[in-house]
């Protein structure tokens, strides 16, 4: 008896725990931007809502942006607010309004004691044509998953941006696979820091796949530490008029442990030409990270930051000799931009975050590519465009 | 004897209990709903609309068969709900472009389509998009679990003005339900509208502002609530909020609300308002005294001179710039006197608020008054 009175004693003091102060709650909003005219190819915006559902209890929200493309601040700036029961509270444009980060993206926890607070938001663009958008929801913790898959993705007329949040106290390693049927397209890697994400802009040409016509493809996002789960989407663009669709990351099942599908070469996008032009370019784009380049292969870092592009330290131009391999390792040092590619040389372009993996392409120059190659940045990021490189291939 | 007989019953529990515990479980169905479909091709709307489906199966070892049942409740619909049974192999992604129209053969309609399958290995996402005026617009509707169903809901982000919001609600049950939707902005309960739904049915609310006569409003912070009458009824709600210059939609899906707390039974009140130079009676010596949930008259009738009221936009009363006592040219003629009469229902959220109104004629220095929400 004394035992039983004991254990209800416990029951009841670990109800009162419970009872006595509300759990706090975070709704996550994985992707909200911030691009004025003039900062990227197309200006974007984010206009939030957080409304609470009590219709007695007004509730405290504290709005943090985690900042992680573009101009983001030195220290994630935050507000709270109280919600009065039922009040719907409107943050048109909140990443400059209420975060004073325009030119950046990434996205917003809003915590708050108890579970009353809803979040919806739409992410919109107001050129070329004013306005398309998509929705953006909150995301409670359980839309995070350790696996989870995008599924609708197109490229063709459409194009497919994959983002990825890391709303976990850790680091954590993502790996995004793009799949087309059962054809494995290729494989990207991307580390992530806490409370971190990124945002792989055309993720079939990031592969190396971008002349995939398909309306079919699905993607499969892991992180590498199963108690550290991402929240995941897809952003799906018609081309013709820039209107998105957002796909929410489902859960997924991990891989079995086994042989795994490997990737197809990439197809030749550039179709053979008549005798009397150049030889067909023999660089072949490598979607997958190279930790070691092979021997005889020289590494070249190339950096591409407002407004400039950096050879290994050397300027925006280099010079390579014919015969000779080279491994391009490129990738951007603040904000997103694109390189633009060069068809004579068979490089192709290709979409550089910050943070992210280095886009590593592979070129052989031949004789018949001697000469200068020029190369832009592709995506607007600012007044400086546009800024080129260029790579010289010499005997 | 019996001791004897009861071994093989001891030995043989355990192992049957050890048998059930290494069985696979019986998987459970599970339904997935995308509760916005449609096939509606150049010529049978004033847009063409169309569902592009994809089906995935998650598992890398197991086929799943799927059924999939349309609800059409819009349209030319079907006599008998149209299905199609189909199987996915491992991890396969099926594709049905226009789906109403190429697996179910209903152009000219719209609904809802459940996905069934045994155990949760499936996932279903679509595009409702239009080819006109710009090829192509569209929305992401996904496919719902049932637990996304909600008893009370809330829809928010919703605008009119430079966009117009379409609310629907689909209800999965076996069971007819009477939905309703009530439309807030701020405050202010915009208006309700009632709307009853068969078993495996539902509807679209187009242009909800308009339906609840307040297509005039302006406003990007709106929020709807849909209530189902039976509680063991959840119903399935979304909004899609319509860019008016380019028929960009994006589809707001139903967050799970509280219910409305249970008060006492309000009854209507209707109360009588007199405009003098230079005051409301009541209202600028004691504030108007009205009930929240309840539906409230207000009617102003001068007894001299012309006046005009602002209106209470917070809760929902317009304005109103003609309120004139009569006039008598001594032969029977003469002007009529003009009233203004207008409804509304504070909300249960507006209780122990003070609202402030004044003339339109005579200004707010000169004559005002209050409302205070009980």
């Amino acid at each position: 008896m004394k035992r039983l009175s004991l254990s209800l004693f416990v029951c009841g003091l670990a109800l009162g725990a419970l009872t006595s102060g509300l759990v706090a709650e975070t709704v996550t909003v994985p992707a909200v931007t911030s691009l004025p005219v003039g900062a990227a190819a197309s200006p974007f915006f984010s206009d939030v809502r957080v409304f609470n559902t009590s219709y007695s209890s007004s509730v405290s929200v504290t709005a943090v942006y985690r900042c992680f493309l573009g101009a983001c601040p030195a220290s994630a700036p935050q507000v709270t607010f109280v919600l009065g029961p039922r009040e719907s509270r409107a943050f048109d444009d909140m990443v400059f309004a209420a975060f004073n980060a325009p030119s950046s993206a990434g996205a917003v926890e809003f915590t708050s004691p108890g579970t009353s607070v809803r979040v919806t938001s739409r992410l919109y663009s107001t050129a070329p044509i004013p306005t398309v958008g998509m929705f953006i929801p909150g995301l409670r913790s359980a839309a995070a998953h350790r696996v989870s898959v995008l599924t609708s993705l197109s490229n063709g007329l459409f194009r497919a941006n994959v983002g990825i949040y890391n709303g976990n106290d850790v680091g954590v390693l993502a790996t995004v696979k793009l799949f087309n049927g059962t054809a494995l397209l290729g494989t990207q890697s991307v580390p992530l820091g806490p409370r971190s994400g990124t945002q792989i802009n055309r993720i079939f040409d990031t592969v190396g796949q971008g002349s995939v016509v398909t309306t079919n493809a699905y993607a499969v996002v892991e992180g590498d530490n199963p108690s550290a789960p991402l929240f995941t989407y897809a952003a799906v663009i018609d081309n013709a008029t820039t209107d998105p669709i957002f796909v929410t990351g489902a859960q997924d099942e991990p891989a079995p442990s086994g042989p795994q599908p490997t990737v197809p070469p990439p197809p030749t996008a550039t179709p053979t030409p008549p005798a009397t032009q150049p030889p067909a370019p023999t660089a072949t784009p490598t979607p997958t990270r190279t930790p070691t380049p092979g021997s005889g292969t020289t590494v070249v870092e190339l950096v591409a930051s407002q407004f400039e592009w950096n050879f290994s330290g050397g300027g925006a131009s280099f010079t390579m000799r014919v015969g000779q391999t080279y491994e391009l390792r490129i990738t951007s040092d603040d904000v997103t931009h694109g390189f633009g590619g060069s068809s004579a040389l068979g490089l192709q372009g290709a979409t550089l975050n910050p943070g992210s993996a280095p886009v590593i392409l592979t070129i052989s120059p031949t004789s018949s590519q001697i000469g200068s190659h020029a190369f832009t940045c592709s995506i607007v990021c600012g007044d400086g465009h546009p800024f080129d490189g260029a790579i010289q291939v010499s005997p | 004897m019996s001791r004897i007989q009861s071994k093989p019953v001891l030995r043989i529990l355990p192992a049957a209990a050890l048998v059930l515990l290494l069985a696979p479980p019986p998987l459970l169905a599970e339904t997935l709903t995308v509760p916005a479909v449609t096939s509606l091709p150049v010529g049978t709307a004033a847009s063409p609309f169309f569902s592009d489906v994809r089906v995935f199966n998650t598992s890398y070892s197991s086929s799943v068969s799927v059924t999939a049942v349309y609800r059409c409740f819009l349209g030319a619909c079907p006599s008998a709900a149209p299905q199609v049974i189909f199987v996915l192999g491992p991890r396969e992604s099926r594709a049905f472009d226009d789906m109403i129209f190429a697996a179910f053969a209903a152009p000219g309609s719209a609904g809802a389509v459940e996905f069934t399958s045994s155990g949760t290995s499936v996932r279903v996402t679509s595009r409702l998009y239009s080819t006109a005026p710009m090829p192509t617009v569209g929305m992401f509707v996904p496919g719902l679990r049932a637990s996304e169903a909600h008893e009370t809901s809330v829809l928010t982000s919703l605008s009119n003005g430079l966009f117009r919001a379409n609310v629907g609600i689909y209800n999965g049950n076996d069971v007819g339900v009477t939905a309703t939707v009530k439309l807030y902005n701020g405050a202010a309960l915009l208006g309700t509208q009632t709307v009853p739904l068969g078993p495996r049915s539902g509807t679209q609310i187009n242009r909800i502002f308009d339906a609840v006569g307040q297509g005039s409003v302006v406003t990007t912070n709106a929020y709807a609530v849909v209530e189902s009458d039976n509680a063991s009824a959840p119903l399935f709600t979304y909004a899609a909020v319509i860019d008016n210059a380019t028929t960009d939609p994006i589809l707001v899906t139903g967050g799970d609300d509280e219910r409305a707390p249970s008060g006492p039974p309000t009854t209507p009140q209707t109360i009588n308002v007199t405009l003098t130079n230079y005051r409301f009676d009541p209202g600028s010596s004691g504030p108007i005294e009205v009930t929240a949930g309840a539906e409230t008259t207000l009617i102003f009738e001068a007894a001299q001179g012309s006046h005009g009221f602002s209106g209470v936009p917070e809760l929902g009363i317009a304005s109103n710039n003609n309120i004139t006592a009569g006039s008598d040219d001594g032969y029977g003629g003469g002007q009529p006197p003009r009233m203004y009469r207008v409804t509304f229902t504070a909300p249960l959220s507006a209780r122990g608020t003070t609202f402030q109104f004044w003339c339109t004629v005579h200004v707010p220095q000169n004559m005002r008054g209050t409302i205070r929400v009980n």
